[in-house]
């Protein structure tokens, strides 16, 4: 009963978001409860097929772009995305806030790379791999996009290198746009992917030492603004994430939006060349608000060169650590490797050939969008526009793929932190019902929902009239549902160490 | 810290002549360059707007004019039209109002049809949904 209670909240949910969803809560109330239960087990187990899970997961990408494009009133699609809340908060909260988590991240850090350098070497034990892994990549991680980004205070380098004298030297060539950050956001994944960082805690320590030397490096040669806003890209990943979230920083302080809302802030005011931009960012003194420091709108909006790039990895490298684990990528890496191929060069030929693919789809897409709409905007500028609506997809995915990790393994974080020198005992694992895996793909499907309302936003600024801009999402309406589909078959692969590693 | 930099690519912008009211660049700043700029009409190639995003041209594309209010080129008197009237209301002339207003109304009835079709593929995707699950959940077919 409990399951079926689950599934039909979870269908219930997804119609509130969509009106093509709510055929589908209609159909399957028509057929009798069973094919509910059915349902709910539908991506591992149950009688709904999996090509028709992921067929389905499609049909409700297009149906809300076709629902979405029955919204043309743009003073409403405004307001909606307008709407806020100032969070009461006072200055001496906030200062207390900021200092207590720069604590916690300086004295976390620390932790660390002592239990990496002498904590218990097995890793479900271990405070470092507990903490680097399961309490920060997917924890902290979703906690950027599902409430707000607090990484530009909670990161451990910026606070020892915002106390350092002296920072900032030099100034960081504007050429260099996003790229540094691309190439490193592939290199981490790929370091994450293809070495056994997440079960050695002596590589692990070797690892976040030799990134620490790096960070603390460049953030003092070039500044912690820079640095961290453009170079480092874990800071990027979660200030991009951060825009997506619900609570949002601006000039007055923290506000409450609503989730994606702050993906298409600024638009309208940047074509009528009355930026806010500077407003926000003259306000960023930075270390007296919790959500300060964020570049945020004017990073993704803005003219930087290779932003669009970064968010398609961002997107590509959630796919990715996914992909490597069905057993579909087993079968295929053990083809190759067999015909005397690497492994590692496997991996890597996946890794920058998939991210390709993507990037050229992406591209693709923008071309037919122009060709669409007759406009005289360039493809780069077409994609840049419309990039912010990617980051709901790779959130979804994220949250898709690391929740239940997060929760199976959650025990584990609660007994690390109780005791972080080491001697938590036995580590435990929660064991996650059946139904778990339609909630992860639930996550999929809702952040791809809320990629086509922010696409329809910023479309309904960009292209004039009214039927351009629903027009103009053709093309990336199709790319959208090659995505859920994709991701959706990944979320209902069963695991499978990757092979060769 | 490029995101922070005003726009400064005015040299290569090119505004119509034909629609630029001769007060147009007053109310930008045009800093140290293309206030010098002659204007000429829209030519094949890249260009930068005034809001940082790049406009292009190719050789075989057309262009109904470009917006003297942001200089970004439209192929399409309609489209030239309506953005003037929605992106820049509170600066566009009267006359520039009134094309705007004109191109709208047509686009309305456009729209009511473009509505219609779009109902009736929402239908058959719900249609055909619901038919898929019937079929593969109650006869083992699939």
């Amino acid at each position: 009963m409990r399951r079926l209670l689950l599934a039909t909240v979870a269908v219930a949910l997804a119609s509130a978001l969509d009106p093509t969803v709510a055929s589908l809560a209609t159909s399957t109330g028509v057929l009798a409860p069973l094919h509910v239960g059915a349902l709910s087990d539908a991506v591992n187990v149950g009688t709904v097929p999996s090509w028709l899970t992921v067929a389905t997961g499609g049909v409700l990408v297009g149906g809300s772009f076709l629902g979405t494009s029955l919204l043309t009133d743009h003073e409403g699609v405004r307001a909606v995305n307008a709407w806020s809340a100032l969070v009461p908060t006072t200055a001496t909260l906030r200062r207390a806030l900021v200092l207590a988590t720069r604590v916690v991240g300086v004295l976390g850090l620390a932790l660390v790379l002592r239990a990496a350098t002498v904590g218990s070497t097995d890793p479900t034990a271990n405070f470092a791999i507990v903490v680097v892994w399961i309490g920060w990549w997917a924890g902290f991680a979703m906690t950027t996009y599902l409430a707000g980004n607090a990484w530009p205070v909670l990161n451990p380098w910026r606070t020892v290198v915002d106390a350092l004298p002296g920072a900032g030297g030099r100034a960081l060539p504007a050429d260099y746009g996003a790229w540094p950050a691309v190439v490193g956001l592939l290199a981490l994944v790929y370091v994450e992917v293809v070495s056994p960082l997440a079960a050695d805690p002596r590589l692990l320590g070797v690892v976040v030492a030799a990134y620490s030397v790096l960070t603390l490096a460049g953030a003092y040669r070039y500044g912690p603004d820079a640095w961290f806003e453009r170079v480092d890209p874990v800071s990027r990943v979660f200030a991009v994430y951060g825009r997506l979230a619900p609570l949002q920083r601006d000039a007055n302080g923290v506000r409450l939006r609503l989730p994606g809302s702050g993906l298409v802030a600024g638009a309208r005011e940047r074509l009528r060349g009355e930026s806010t931009e500077t407003a926000v960012l003259g306000a960023e003194s930075g270390t007296t608000a919790l959500l300060g420091r964020e570049s945020g709108t004017t990073a993704l909006l803005g003219r930087e060169s290779g932003m669009t790039t970064f968010v398609v990895a961002l997107l590509w490298a959630t796919t990715f650590d996914g992909l490597v684990t069905t057993p579909a990528w087993n079968d295929l890496a053990t083809v190759v490797v067999e015909a005397g191929v690497p492994a590692l060069g496997v991996y890597l030929v996946a890794l920058v050939a998939g991210f390709a693919a993507f990037r050229v789809l992406y591209r693709v897409a923008a071309e037919r969008s122009r060709a669409i709409v007759d406009s005289r905007l360039s493809p780069a500028a077409i994609e840049s526009w419309f990039a912010p609506a990617l980051v709901p997809i790779a959130a979804g995915y994220h949250v898709a793929h690391f929740l239940g990790y997060f929760l199976s393994l959650s025990p584990a974080l609660e007994a690390v932190l109780r005791h972080p020198l080491g001697g938590g005992g036995v580590p435990q694992v929660a064991v996650l019902p059946g139904w778990f895996g339609t909630v992860e793909l639930g996550f999929v499907v809702v952040g791809h929902l809320l990629a086509v309302w922010v696409a329809h936003a910023l479309a309904l600024e960009l292209f004039p009239g009214l039927l351009r801009p629903i027009r103009s999402q053709y093309p990336f309406v199709v790319v959208m549902v090659a995505y859920t589909m994709t991701s959706a078959w990944v979320i209902g692969q069963p695991f499978v160490d990757p092979v060769y590693l | 810290m490029n995101e922070n930099e005003p726009v400064t690519t005015e040299s290569e912008r090119a505004a119509s002549d034909a629609k630029a009211p001769a007060s147009d660049a007053d109310d930008w700043n045009d800093g140290a360059s293309g206030g010098d700029e002659e204007r000429a009409g829209v030519v094949a190639g890249r260009g930068i707007d005034r809001a940082g995003l790049e406009t292009l041209v190719r050789d075989d594309e057309s262009v109904a004019g470009a917006c003297p209010y942001c200089d970004r080129a439209f192929g399409t008197q309609a489209a030239y039209d309506l953005h003037v009237g929605e992106v820049h209301e509170d600066a566009c002339s009267t006359s520039e109002h009134e094309a705007y207003a004109d191109a709208l109304a047509a686009e309305e009835d456009e729209l009511f049809y473009f509505h219609l079709r779009v109902v009736a593929a929402l239908a058959a995707l719900y249609t055909v949904l619901v038919l898929v699950y019937m079929v593969a959940l109650g006869s083992g077919f699939l």
